[in-house]
């Protein structure tokens, strides 16, 4: 299932993207540190790096919810300066809407676009199928463990049919087996539904699994310490060797990142 | 079928909040007798008569009935206005820093008075004007009938009811979850739908609560509101006046009344708080 190189035209690109925070008592963080990434039409990048390396900033500054304090972030060559329909997110942290039942978190971004009822709930409901959850279509969101809330968060993302769909560690609070499940369902509608991810994760397997590009970033202030390309068609054996090896190179990287951190 | 143990919660469930008023009753009946003067404590059966026959005309003053119900037409009336002009306020206050800075000290300096100590400069400002003077009715029933809505009342109530409101909005939007919106905007919402379909629902619990808060302070200040002259009706009226004549069960019961009024108006509202957002006490 390799999907060669058809696509080469650049859908996303970081410039030199900068972030500094500045804290109440008056100290500048450094969050992000000129990163610079090219991101292709139908591409499947993973990033991985430190806790606190900037991750977060850096996609929420791609969704257009934060600007950048220099360099700029652009989708098909047009500066992003807030954000797009055809860009989504899937928070870190739990961001459904908990006063809706799922079904209704589902077919919220057809609703701000304004899409009929019948016609989103319908959408909603295939893609609450896609992620295994149409028998909580009535259920509010504190009635689901962590896990199921994220599933929800994907299919919202999911429905808002977004050409670019950022993803901060969305499988972070789901257990061994439902991950792998769902990093199959991923690759499933990423491959049949054509869309470019950024795909934030801790799990450097996972990133091995999943992308087609692997960026290491380095410990605060966030570089981009390293891109791995990887060939290896799909579906990936984890008993492959050269999965191991490259998952093994990564870790050590990382591994460094952290220790230089600590001195 | 109920099983034994249920049957026995249940019949305690509701013993248990009667035993306090009921040792009142029997303090009451006791120390009326001891007593024996009318104008200290009347007989309970004297008040008991006067709530059970609510329409009843009561020397000069109207029924009792009528005297709640223009009571509580002035109140909502405040009410409203305060609800009105809180809600959107505290929103916009919660949401935008800017306005939160600029409106709040103001705000803050009248806090702290009092609804009551406002009365001499609303009597300069309104005087006796009410509704009818708005509307220009001179004559009629309706004359009647809106000229009972003093200005000077209205805005009373309003000072009661508003700062609770505005509150409580202010602290229900500022404490809405940033990645709530964040979500909803890239999701794709207007700033408009951000404002009515993120913020107000994740701030409503709040904004309910302030609004029930708010109801009970203006059915407080209602008996200041109708202490005001040119007042010739309202419970609270119906009270002061009660007094002059010395029919002390018509205190009472004016008394009793405005504590029904005000718990089933708290009941009401508690009702909608736990039906419409009990996902926010269990959201984690
Ligand atoms: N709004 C903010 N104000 C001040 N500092 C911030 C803000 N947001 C993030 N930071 C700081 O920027 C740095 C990067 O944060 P970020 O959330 O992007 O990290 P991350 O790589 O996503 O970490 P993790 O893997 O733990 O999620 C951190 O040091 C954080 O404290
Ligand atoms: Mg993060």
């Amino acid at each position: 299932m390799s999907r060669g190189s058809i696509d080469m035209t650049v859908i996303l690109s970081a410039n030199q993207v900068c972030k500094i925070f500045w804290t109440n008592n008056g100290d500048r963080i450094r969050a992000v540190d000129t990163v610079c990434l090219s991101v292709m039409e139908n591409d499947f990048v993973c990033i991985v790096g430190p806790s606190g390396c900037g991750k977060s900033t850096f996609l929420r500054i791609t969704a257009g919810l934060e600007p950048a304090s220099s360099g700029d972030v652009r989708f098909r060559g047009l500066e992003i300066k807030k954000p797009l329909p055809q860009i989504g997110l899937v928070f870190q942290e739990y961001s459904l809407f908990p006063w809706l039942p799922v079904i209704d978190n589902v077919a919220s971004g057809p609703e701000f676009a304004g899409m009929k009822k019948a016609k989103r709930l319908d959408l909603a409901r295939h893609y609450l199928d896609v992620v295994g959850m149409t028998e909580f279509a009535a259920a509010f969101p504190h009635e689901l463990s962590g896990g199921m809330r994220q599933r929800v968060a994907i299919a919202r993302a999911f429905a808002n049919d977004p050409e670019i769909l950022l993803m901060d560690e969305p499988f972070g609070s789901l257990d061994a087996h439902t991950r792998i499940l769902m990093q199959k369902e991923l690759l499933r509608i990423w491959e049949t539904h054509r869309k470019t991810i950024l795909f934030v994760t801790h799990s450097v397997d996972e990133a091995v699994y999943l992308a087609d590009r692997v960026v290491v970033m380095s410990a605060r202030p966030g570089k981009i310490k390293e891109i791995h390309k990887i060939d290896m068609g799909r579906p990936r054996s984890r008993a492959n060797p050269s999965y191991g090896e490259l998952t093994d190179r990564i870790l050590q990287q990382l591994e460094q990142e952290v220790m230089g951190l600590k001195n | 079928m109920l099983s034994d143990s249920t049957m026995k919660s249940q019949v305690t469930s509701i013993l248990i909040p009667v035993i306090v008023p009921v040792l009142l009753i029997i303090v009451w009946i006791y120390a009326a007798l001891k007593i024996g003067n009318q104008v200290i404590l009347p007989p309970i059966d004297n008040v008991l008569n006067l709530l059970a026959n609510p329409t009843e005309n009561l020397i000069s003053m109207g029924s009792l009935a009528s005297n709640i119900t223009v009571s509580l037409v002035r109140v909502l009336m405040g009410y409203l206005l305060a609800a009105s002009v809180g809600i959107p306020l505290g929103v916009i206050m919660g949401y935008y820093a800017l306005v939160f800075r600029l409106m709040n000290t103001f705000l803050n300096l009248f806090r702290p008075i009092p609804p009551l100590a406002w009365v001499p400069l609303v009597m300069a400002w309104f005087g006796v004007a009410s509704m009818a003077t708005a509307f220009g009715v001179e004559t009629g029933k309706l004359y009647i009938y809106l000229n009972n809505l003093k200005f000077s009342m209205i805005f009373i109530i309003f000072i009661g009811g508003f700062y609770p409101i505005l509150t409580s909005s202010i602290h229900g939007v500022a404490g809405v979850n940033r990645t709530l919106i964040d979500s909803a905007r890239v999701l794709g919402a207007s700033e408009l739908q951000v404002f009515r379909k993120v913020l107000l629902p994740a701030a409503m619990p709040s904004i309910i609560n302030g609004l029930r808060i708010g109801l009970g302070i203006s059915w407080m200040c209602l008996v200041s509101a109708e202490m005001l002259p040119g007042s010739i009706s309202g419970v609270g009226y119906l009270i002061t006046h009660a007094y002059t004549l010395a029919s002390i069960d018509i205190v009472i019961a004016g008394m009793i009344s405005i504590g029904i009024v005000g718990m089933t108006m708290d009941r009401i509202f508690h009702h909608i708080e736990n039906r419409r957002y009990a996902w926010q006490r269990l959201t984690r």
